[in-house]
């Protein structure tokens, strides 16, 4: 499963890499599709990613609760963000989202990786075994967060 | 054929998380996933049918018993989903640059 490991996806814009990175994080809420990207759905009023590294990632619902989806652990301005991601879960069942940035021809390239089935404590005996480590997490994840 | 919805309501239940769990340490019959969980064997067998229908897990015969393991369908299922997810975002993200885009342009074509 070794390509398996890592979830990627990418896109292009036409925005300089630190127009780019500023968008993603404190424009979050400007694009994010909370109505169907959250853990409130049509209830999700806000989403914000506190900047810096500890900063919290977190959604605003109707009913004035608040539903933490990660904690920033990387914070490189305007090159990289990575934080935990365990929307509705317990931080320690966490997987890592990582966002890079770069700059191509008059845009920038947005990389996103999901992945982190390895951080849980039997990582190391999941590598080995199909389906007990990161395709268990996803389904940790996705339960919650679908 | 198993969809990502049967997949996400498979492994909404803790319990069938921990049957998932016991299965991705090998193959086991019901009675042996039973001694390694605080649930009955009719509980196990019941859990074991819906993991079965969302492509989690197959079985073949061993002697008078089954022998239950993982499946790669569902995980394939749900790998697709989140493959969805993602895009969704990064989409989104990228259709709101481009309008940001736009505007900037307009804004210095007025200027």
């Amino acid at each position: 499963m070794s390509t398996d490991d890592v979830l990627r996806r990418s896109v292009t814009v036409r925005l300089a890499p630190d127009d780019a990175f500023r968008l993603f994080t404190a424009g979050l809420a400007e694009w994010w599709p909370l109505d169907t990207h959250s853990v409130g759905r049509v209830d999700a009023l806000d989403v914000v990613l506190e900047p810096g590294i500890g900063g919290r990632l977190v959604e605003t619902l109707a009913d004035g609760s608040a539903a933490v989806w990660g904690v920033v652990t990387q914070w490189d301005a305007p090159r990289r963000v990575a934080f935990t991601w365990h929307p509705g879960t317990p931080e320690t069942e966490g997987t890592l989202v990582e966002v890079t940035f770069r700059a191509a021809g008059d845009g920038t390239e947005v990389e996103l990786a999901h992945s982190g089935w390895a951080r849980r404590a039997d990582g190391e005996r999941a590598r080995g075994s199909y389906g007990s480590g990161w395709e268990l997490v996803l389904g940790r994840f996705a339960a919650t967060a679908g | 054929m198993a969809t990502y919805h049967d997949v996400l309501d498979a492994l909404g239940d803790p319990t069938r998380r921990a049957v998932v769990e016991r299965l991705a340490a090998g193959p086991a019959s019901v009675a042996e996933v039973a001694a390694a969980l605080p649930v009955s064997r009719p509980a196990v067998s019941q859990h074991l049918k819906v993991l079965h229908a969302a492509g989690l897990v197959a079985f073949e015969p061993a002697g008078t018993r089954h022998l239950y393991r993982l499946e790669a369908t569902g995980f394939e299922a749900l790998r697709g989903w989140l493959d969805g997810y993602w895009s969704g975002v990064l989409g989104a993200f990228a259709a709101h640059a481009d309008r940001t885009v736009r505007s900037m342009d307009e804004n210095k074509a007025d200027s």
